[in-house]
């Protein structure tokens, strides 16, 4: 047997299309649990770890490069025995700052020392150029096929010293060589540009206004990225003839929209990219547009498997069936229901900061207005938090709301940050009969 | 739908359907050993001999040809592997027929996705013997419990008569097996398979009927015809107590619901029973809601079932045919027993 986890596939949706119905939905749960026989590092895909840290000027302001290095220092140190690692330092360009030259070292007690030392010796100084950061660490990387392998990338600012076409360049080269999550310190960094390096590259980001949550939050990143058990997971889906995909979004732990990302496999099926995996459970909302059948047929309206390489994991079944029965063609699964509304309140949310933006104060209120009722009712309570520091609500069921007039930069970013941070839907709404 | 949808350990020989690992009993067909031994076949069972017939379908081929889109990619599991549409799975329509001793048909009806209507006949050594049995829709394998609450009681009463059993006895034991192997079928008490139950034996010159739940008897002759069970529903329940007008009862949403019924969440059961000797000769009729909801008077069921004299098989043809023209919004299942039978002296055929 495989050293992989087990994965199981979940399927939650109603069937029932009413008579000429196109429009199959479904939310597809992937769980996967590590055999309890594997110890501590066994049974674990090799790691190579890459922690990139922006050293650019600005750093040098209200503490961040001083809880930058300690942040970095703590990473280092649970980086377990054997990973492969390396700490980059980002400016106009990147530099090595452990081990010496283009290279990964391996982690034990005293590369994780060396290492330490040279972060200490980190300063700040020059400018942001991401994209040719990002392409060191996929250099580093080369070689390293089987490994699950990670990055982390901190920045305060812009990518300022490259044009957005190097950047661009530089993301299409590392998709699928590498996964980044990514963490912003301060508020002079742009959260779409940091939305789309982490969505490129199957990473997840995150603000971290106060300097001091740094360390906290590098921890538990590389905590997590050691538990990952196998790389490159992807989810296969075959859909009929004439059927079309409309999307395959995640849901959970956030909103990240997989449709473009499809990569053919076969005459009906295509493989969305899911990135390396420990323990642990996501979500994906499924959509398909298929040819109406009459009124009594099935039909296997996608057939979903989790794939790592050319293994199947785990399969599921999305159905169809076409009944004259209103009622049973009419109920909406409530987990359907609940991953619609998040998609649409980070949509709403995304589109009404940008409109505050732009001074476009009518499109800000209507937009943020429905996100107050989308949050109250996926029953979002973090966003509802975040949303009323930036608009007063005077109708929450309604939507009616007002912009305030003074709203802090750090708040603006965390609500458009966590914009995309999903909650979890329960368990156990079986929508329709037998 | 939606339930559990993990990896299975195969797929069943006779349907198709994917079985569990533990699985004793194939969810689609009912099929027993789903995975490894030859399917057997139940010669009384109309379902059972049809499905021998099937076109290779789910016997593990998957190179069917899809009925929808001519694709040759149909999967064991019935779902085609170009246009995606389910095929048939032999239960859609089934007849049988025991010669011009009885007669049954059982069919999807127009409006549902499959049928967990079955039905069971059998020869007696002076007549023959039905069962109808309705799947529960609400509770999963529900198919399955239906077909083998059917066989499982045609056979014992099929067996007890033949020795002599008295039809009443010989009635409650079959029940009582019945909901035995549709007990068994319960993976839990919140997911328990059920299904209604009705019999009849005619043996000479009388009938005698069982059932639990709202599938019915009937006695059609053109000396007059009349119902001969009473359904175990709320709505039968609260006109019998007094409780409500028939036109009030049967307008309630509640009207269809079963008061008895056989299953793991049923408890013990006890069939209502009723026996006679019909002056003149007629038709015993057993049937399914799917055809009573349509035509649930005596007289209008006697009119198309006797509307010809072409015995049993023409009969059921006949109150099939109806039952689709009313608009099929159930599975319709339909068994005749002529009474007297037609020639005593005559080994009874099948």
């Amino acid at each position: 047997m495989s050293d992989y986890p087990g994965f199981t596939i979940r399927v939650d949706q109603n069937p029932y299309l009413p008579e000429g119905g196109r429009e199959v939905h479904a939310i597809v749960t992937v769980e996967a649990r590590s055999s309890g026989a594997a110890g501590p590092g066994n049974g674990r895909a090799p790691a190579a770890e890459v922690i990139i840290i922006d050293t650019s000027g600005s750093m040098s302001y209200r503490g961040k490069m001083a809880a930058a290095k300690r942040a970095a220092r703590a990473a280092v140190h649970v980086l377990r025995d054997g990973v492969r690692f390396a700490v980059v330092a980002g400016a106009n360009q990147p530099r090595m700052i452990y081990p010496q030259g283009e290279r990964l070292a391996e982690a034990n007690e005293t590369s994780r020392r060396s290492a330490a030392q040279a972060v200490s010796r980190l300063e700040a100084a020059g400018g942001t150029a991401i994209g040719s950061w990002l392409r060191l660490a996929d250099r580093l990387f080369t070689g390293y096929d089987d490994a699950v392998k990670h990055a982390i990338l901190l920045t305060d600012g812009k990518n300022q010293h490259e044009s957005a076409e190097e950047l661009d360049a530089a993301l299409r080269q590392c998709a699928g060589r590498f996964q980044c999550d990514a963490r912003g310190v301060g508020t002079d960094w742009e959260v779409a540009e940091v939305r789309k390096i982490t969505s490129m590259l199957l990473g997840g980001f995150l603000d971290v206004p106060d300097p001091a949550d740094l360390e906290a939050d590098f921890l538990a990143m590389t905590q997590a990225s050691m538990s990952k058990e196998v790389a490159d997971v992807s989810l296969r889906v075959w859909t009929p003839q004439q059927a079309e995909l409309r999307f395959v979004k995640q849901m959970v732990p956030t909103v990240d929209d997989l449709t473009e990302k499809r990569v053919e496999s076969g005459t009906q099926t295509g493989d969305y990219p899911l990135g390396s995996w420990g323990s642990e459970t996501r979500e994906y909302h499924l959509c398909v547009e298929v040819q109406p059948g009459d009124v009594g047929r099935q039909m296997r309206a996608a057939w979903v498997k989790v794939m790592a390489g050319d293994e199947a994991l785990a399969s599921g079944n999305v159905l169809a069936e076409w009944t004259d029965d209103e009622a049973r063609a009419t109920l909406m699964n409530e987990r359907v229901t609940i991953h619609t509304g998040q998609s649409e309140l980070a949509e709403a949310i995304q589109q009404g900061l940008e409109a505050r933006r732009l001074g476009d104060a009518d499109t800000a209120t209507a937009r943020l207005g429905r996100a107050v009722v989308l949050a109250r009712e996926v029953g979002n309570e973090q966003i509802s938090g975040l949303l009323d520091r930036i608009v007063d609500v005077v109708d929450p069921v309604r939507g009616t709301v007002r912009l305030k007039r003074e709203v802090s930069k750090a708040d603006e970013m965390s609500l458009d940050t966590r914009s995309v941070r999903t909650v979890r839907t329960r368990h156990g709404d079986v929508a329709g009969g037998g | 739908m939606a339930a559990d949808q993990d990896l299975h350990a195969g797929l069943c020989r006779t349907c198709g359907e994917p079985v569990h690992e533990h699985d004793r009993f194939c969810e689609e067909c009912g099929r027993p050993d789903p995975t490894t031994a030859p399917p057997s076949t139940a010669p009384l069972n109309g379902a059972a001999s049809q499905a021998g017939d099937q076109s290779g379908l789910g016997h593990g081929t998957g190179t069917a040809i899809c009925a929808d889109c001519g694709g040759g990619d149909v999967g064991t599991d019935g779902y085609c592997g170009h246009c995606g549409l389910r095929q048939p799975t032999g239960r859609e329509h089934v007849e049988a027929e025991l010669g011009g001793f009885a007669a049954a048909v059982s069919d999807r009806g127009l409006r549902r996705g499959r049928n967990e209507d079955a039905f069971a006949l059998a020869p007696l050594p002076n007549g023959a013997c039905a069962v109808v049995c309705d799947g529960v829709a609400t509770a999963p394998g529900s198919a399955e419990a239906s077909r083998l609450a059917a066989d499982a009681a045609a056979a014992v009463l099929a067996g007890r008569v033949a020795r002599g059993t008295d039809p009443r006895d010989a009635t409650r034991e079959a029940v009582e097996r019945a909901a035995e192997v549709v007990t068994r079928l319960a993976a839990s008490p919140e997911s328990a398979p059920a299904c209604t139950f009705v019999s009849a034996v005619v043996d000479g010159p009388d009938v005698t009927v069982g059932w639990v739940g709202d599938s019915r008897a009937y006695w059609l002759s053109a000396g007059g015809s009349c119902m001969l069970t009473r359904d175990d529903s709320w709505a039968v329940e609260m006109v019998e107590r007094g409780k409500m007008s028939a036109a009030d009862a049967w307008a309630d949403r509640r009207a269809h619901l079963l008061t008895a019924w056989l299953g793991a969440d049923a408890g013990p059961v006890e069939p209502r029973l009723a026996a006679f000797r019909p002056a003149a000769p007629g038709l015993v009729l057993l049937c399914s809601d799917g055809l009573w909801n349509h035509l649930p008077e005596a007289a209008d069921l006697a009119a198309v079932a006797l509307h010809a004299a072409d015995g049993p098989r023409g009969a059921v043809g006949r109150l099939l045919r109806a039952a689709l023209d009313a608009g099929g919004h159930d599975n319709v299942t339909v068994a005749v027993i002529p009474c007297p039978p037609p020639d005593t002296s005559r080994e009874p055929g099948r």
